[in-house]
This record gives C-alpha cells, structure tokens and sequence, in this order.
C-alpha cells in the first residue's frame, strides 16, 4: 500500500471518529503520510497534507500550503476546493468569505457541474453579500441533486430575506427533520429559526434555537462563541420583525414609524401634490404636474423596498453563515462528496 | 485712546512699494483701482492698525461699494480688501487683540464683521478674516456666524452644520442660543431634509432673534410651502436694513433685487427640496431602527444562558457601517435637484450675510461715526 493509500485510510478513520473536530493522532498520521506521498510529486498528497492541518485546526499552515499548491498545479481543482473548504470552515468565515469565493469560481471552472462545489459557491458568495450570485449556485446545485438539503437551505433562505418570498419560510421549518435523517447535525435547526420567526411561530423559533444550540455545554469556553453568535443573530432577528417585511401594517414599522423620515417625506408630499391640484396654473409655469409626484413616490417606496431587502439580506444571511458555518464546522467533518472533489478518496478500480 | 502702531508699518511698507496705497476705491471701478487690487498697492481693512480712522474707513469702504455711483461688480472687487497679499489676517488678529485688550471698543469688531458680510465674501475669505475675532468674547457670536454659516462654495455644508451644533452647545442657556438652534435647524431641514428640524424652526420665537437670523428662519419655511414666509421675509429684510441706508443707498434695491431672485420659481425650489428628501437612503434608516430595537429591546429566549452583551454580530456590525453613514442624508443621489437646492441655499446664505452684516453696522454707526 502507497503513502497515499496509507493516508486516505488515516483521513477516513479520523473523519469517521469525528467528534466535534477529528480524531487527533490520526489526523496527525494522515497529515504525515500526505507529506510522504507529496515528495513524490502527487498533487492531492499535496492537498491532503494542507486538509489534515486545516481539521487539525492550523488554517493558516492549510491555507499557505494550498496557496502553494494553486500556484504549483494551477490546473488542478481539488486544491481551490480545498481552500474554499477551509476558508469555510474557519473561525472568522466573513473574513474568508471572499477568498472562498474566488477559489470556488475556479474550482467551478476546472470542474464544471459538480454539485458540491456549486453549493459551496452558493455558501461562499452568501457570506460574502453576493447574494443574487449565490441564489443561482444554490439553484444550480438543486439541478445537479434535488435532494442536497444544505442547498435548499440557503436557496430558502435568500429566497425569504433577498426575494421577501414567506413561501420559503415553510421549506426552511421542515428541512431539519429531513436533513437529520440523513445524518446531520443539529446545527441545521437553526435555518428553522429563520423559518418559525418569519411565520409569526415565536415560541417555535426559540424551540428550534434550543435544538440548535443544546448539544453545547453551557459555558464550555470553546464553545461559547459558537452559542453566543447563534443567540447575537436571533436577537437581530427580532429586530428584524416577524412575518414578510414591506407587507400591510408591517410597512410603518418597517420604514421606522409614523415619525421616520419616510413617512413625513411622504406626508409632505401629498401636501404639494394637494396643493398643486388646487393651483395647477402656477405649478406648471414651474414644470411641477401631479404625475411627476406621483411618480416620484413611486420610486421613493420602490427604493426602500429594494434597499431593505438589500440591507435586511446582509443582516440576515450573512449573520446566519457567521453563526452557523462554524457550528457546523465543529459538528460535522466535511462531506465525502467534497473530499472526492479534492482527489482525496481511494478509487479501488 | 492711545494705541501703539502695527509692527507691519515700518520701511518697507508692505503694500507693495506704491507710493500711494489704495485706501478707498473710486466708484465706478476703473481698470487702474483693479489692477492696484490684484497685485497687492492697498491698505487692507484696519491696515493702519486698531484705529478709529480705520474703522470710519471701513465704513467708507462699504459706502463707496453700496454708492448709487458703484458699478454692479463693484462688492466682489472691493471685498478683496479684507485681507491682504502680503499680511493676511494679521491686521484683523491686530484688531482683535486690540479688543480683548481693551484698547479698541468692540464696535471696531462689529465693523469689520459687518463689512465682511456687507461686501458679500466668499465663504473662505470670510471664515479667514472672522477667525481671529473668535477669541473676542462680546464678538464671537457674531463671529461664528461670519465663519460657520455657509459652505456653499466648497460644498462644505455638513462641516458648517458640525460648527453650529457646537456653537449651539457652547451657547446653551445663553440669550444667544436660540439664534444658534435657528441656524442649526435651518442647515438641518434645507441642506440635510430631516424634518424633525422644521417643527424646530416652526417651535422658535421669531420675534425674539435678530432681524437677520429671524429672516433665515423664514426662508427656510419658504422653501417647504409656508403660508406668510415670503411677506415674513421681506419685513425682515428691511428691518435688518433698516438703519443703513443713509450710508449706503443702494443696499435696499440690491438686496430687492436678490430677494426676489431667491423666492422666484417657489413651486420648482420646493419640488427640488422633496425630490432630495425622497432621494434619501430610508431603507438605511429603517435598518438602522431594526438594530436599535434588536439592542435595547428586552429580549427573552428561553433558555438557561448568561445575558448577552451589547455585542453585534460581525454581520450587523458591517450593515451598520454601511447605513450609518452621517453624510447620507447630505449627499443624496438625485444630483440634479440637490445641485439646485444646494445653489439656493449659497444664495440664501449670501443675502443672510448681508442682512447680519447691515443690521450689525446699522446698530454701531452712531458710536463710530457720530
């Protein structure tokens, strides 16, 4: 048995034995081997090697030596994949979301239709407040596998926060049972939170924030900052409101009340417009007409409709990947769809 | 009052090696009183030092500017001698501290502000020569005003706005507080188009301010369709104006003129102010509302955990950055009404310079020239 072989072996034990983080002597073995295998000029042993200190929890080491490896093998995807892996998987993800971006574009390029990567792209490019790009790469990995729950889960998400579509709040409540069955994390009830608060669901959504964050021991220091961000985005979402923002009686509130500046903007409005009525010879010697108001108020609330959906979408989404990327960094290893992206499984022929 | 001479007025004298500086120009200006003005051959307003001379000249200065003989560009040639080439702003620092000395009477001060806002000086020139007059006390009300009020030029109107809200601290509880709220709220509703600033201005006792700061007041009612405004104007226009206009004829007519410039076209002015306040980031606002209410707004999650702090997500903290910015309420993108707008308001700080500046040298003329 090669290096390599003796390597993949060491990364799928430890990835088997994960318990919040892998198994440590052997993904210290798995990294040694990878670092045999790699001086014999193999490409994924290079990968390998940057993987195994990435789940070992030295990003930076990871991230440098899978830089290397870009520079070295620019033609190979599974090292762009692997720094898009980790770059999700790291503590600050907002802070890596970019670079994960980038390095999952090429990925995509080199290796095109590969369901995991569109939907780390879709990960990616959410972080990061790209959102429109990210629907499309969840989009397009629901193409390639209608079944990926994590896709579905951040299509349902952009889908309620970017698209103001409560329709997705459904998908997003029912999605934990399912994705449970299919082993997993609890972390994926947090997406239900999103899902109950939308739907009016209050003492639901604190149920589902419970589920998501009761498997951590309370005041376990490694684990608090994944508690406490998942507890910081719940609150901005009571901030937010419940149900689909921009709709009936939410709308004054929204705007920020019947004192905001939008509405006395409206209010001051309507009065020219009156006023303009009543005169209309004087307003049109200065080429003011009902329909230019008209119109202008149009484009006022179109306006901020898009902009709070903008701005409620980077609030909402990407203060979701911030807490839930990391929870489920530490609940999960990564999925053998992706290790297979990156060259790192055994083909036995 | 014996006062020692200026450091400056020793061989050689510095108004460029003229043999007869200029002092008062004749009216109309002739190509020869131009050119002694570009290059530097005049006495610059309080030249001669801190004398009373000095400030009768002053006042001559702006008689001969306002003269039923001046030309029409007369004012913007003749405010060039505020300052000075080769002495900047040390003959009005000579002045002030002068004044804080006690070797000038204040009215001196007057004058110079007076005559600073009467010749109609761009905002730099006038915010350099009111500068040193700051450290006056009887004077820096008035100063503040000859240096904070505009921004026109530049487009340099929310650093004003900041002067005045901390002039309106520093004169919190004083007589002249309100007069600084006036302003404040003035800047805030015309230049920023937040509205709370209009129940400010409609809340102020008009009456109780200065005829200038009174008239500004009502501009700015103008502007958003107040019935009475433009006659409210005009009745302190003239009371600003009052007492000048036996030393300079033409100032009722010039400012007339340029009041009726300002309240011409009144529908299209107040469109353009709706159309900034509609162009304004409200999305912004409301997101900013959302995180207050997310923050400070009890907040029960059942569970067993400690109480979280202040702390943001990194993802609000970035939203927040990117909505919090002060200046959106100032820039607005619809360009074009906020140019107009903007062009407006350089206009209406101009006559307000004016009318401050007349009802100063209307209030100090008796005392300086008997």
């Amino acid at each position: 048995m090669s290096a390599f072989d003796d390597a993949i072996d060491a990364l799928h034990e430890s990835i088997a034995g994960w318990n919040r983080g892998a198994v440590p002597g052997t993904i210290s073995r798995c990294a040694m081997c990878f670092d045999a295998a790699a001086k014999e000029g193999d490409p994924r042993a290079a990968v390998g090697a940057a993987v195994a200190r990435g789940l070992a929890g030295d990003h930076e080491g990871a991230r440098r030596r899978l830089l290397e490896a870009t520079a070295r093998w620019p033609e190979a995807a599974g090292a762009y994949v692997a720094l898009g892996m980790l770059a999700l998987r790291s503590p600050d993800v907002l802070a890596f979301a970019a670079e994960a971006s980038w390095a999952l574009i090429a990925a995509r390029s080199l290796a095109p239709a590969v369901g995991c990567i569109e939907r780390a792209l879709a990960v990616a490019l959410a972080a990061q407040g790209e959102f429109m790009g990210a629907l499309q790469c969840a989009r397009a990995a629901l193409v390639i596998d209608p079944d990926d729950e994590e896709a579905r889960l951040w299509s349902a998400l952009m889908r309620l926060y970017f698209g103001g579509d409560v329709t997705s709040a459904s998908v997003l409540v029912e999605l934990p049972t399912e994705a449970l069955l299919r082993g997993r994390s609890t972390a994926v009830w947090l997406g239900a939170v999103a899902g109950n608060y939308a739907r009016g669901e209050f003492h639901e959504a604190r149920v589902s924030l419970r589920k998501a964050i009761g498997v951590f021991k309370q005041g376990a220091t490694p684990e608090k900052p994944l508690v406490d961000s998942a507890r910081r985005w719940f609150r901005e979402l009571r901030g937010f409101g419940a149900g689909v923002p921009m709709t009936g009686e939410r709308w004054v509130y929204d705007v920020g009340g019947a004192q905001s500046e939008y509405v006395r903007t409206r209010a001051a409005m309507s009065a020219f417009r009156d006023a303009i009525v009543q005169s209309g010879g004087r307003a049109t010697a200065d080429v003011v007409t009902v329909l230019d108001i008209d119109s202008a108020l149009g484009a006022m609330e179109a306006r901020a409709r898009r902009g709070m959906l903008e701005y409620g979408a980077r609030l909402m989404v990407r203060g979701f990947a911030e807490a839930y990327l990391p929870m489920v960094a530490c609940l999960e290893p990564p999925s053998l769809e992706l290790l297979a992206a990156m060259g790192l499984v055994r083909l036995d022929g | 009052m014996t006062l020692l001479p200026p450091p400056w007025l020793v061989d050689p004298l510095p108004w460029h090696a003229a043999a007869s500086p200029l002092e008062i120009p004749r009216a109309p200006i002739d190509p020869e009183t131009e050119s002694a003005l570009h290059l530097g051959r005049y006495v610059p307003v309080f030249g001669w030092g801190a004398t009373e001379d000095e400030a009768r000249r002053v006042i001559a200065l702006v008689a001969r500017a306002y003269s039923t003989e001046a030309d029409p560009g007369a004012m913007g040639i003749l405010s060039a001698m505020l300052l000075h080439p080769t002495l900047g702003t040390r003959p009005v620092t000579w002045l002030a501290d002068a004044i804080r000395a006690g070797t000038a009477p204040t009215a001196w001060g007057k004058v110079a502000l007076a005559a600073a806002g009467l010749l109609g000086a761009g905002d730099s020139v006038r915010a350099e020569f009111g500068e040193p007059l700051l450290d006056c006390p009887a004077l820096r009300a008035d100063a503040l005003r000859t240096v904070a009020v505009g921004g026109a030029e530049q487009y340099t109107f929310p650093e004003a706005f900041a002067r005045l809200c901390a002039a309106e601290k520093e004169f919190a509880g004083t007589r002249g507080a309100e007069s600084f709220t006036a302003l404040r709220a003035w800047f805030e509703l015309v230049l920023a188009r937040r509205w709370a600033a209009l129940e400010t201005l409609r809340e102020i006792r008009v009456e109780s301010l200065p005829a200038a700061d009174a008239w500004l007041v009502s501009a700015g009612l103008f502007l958003v369709g107040d019935d009475g405004a433009k006659g409210r104007m005009t009745e302190y226009a003239s009371l600003a104006l009052e007492g000048l206009s036996p030393v300079a004829p033409r100032v009722v007519p010039i400012l007339a003129r340029e009041l009726a410039e300002l309240v011409s076209h009144s529908w299209a002015r107040r469109w353009d102010h709706l159309r900034c306040a509609a162009a304004k980031d409200h999305a912004a606002a409301a997101v900013r509302a959302w995180l207050s209410a997310a923050l400070y707004e009890p907040h029960d999650e059942g569970t067993d955990h400690d109480t979280l702090g202040p702390e943001m997500t990194k993802a609000a903290k970035e939203a927040r950055a990117l909505v919090g910015g002060f200046l959106l309420d100032w820039f607005v993108p619809d360009r074009e009404a906020r140019s107009r707008v903007d062009r407006w308001a350089g206009d209406v700080l101009r006559v307000y310079h004016r009318l401050h500046g007349a009802s100063m040298l209307g209030g100090v003329l008796d005392e300086v020239i008997g």
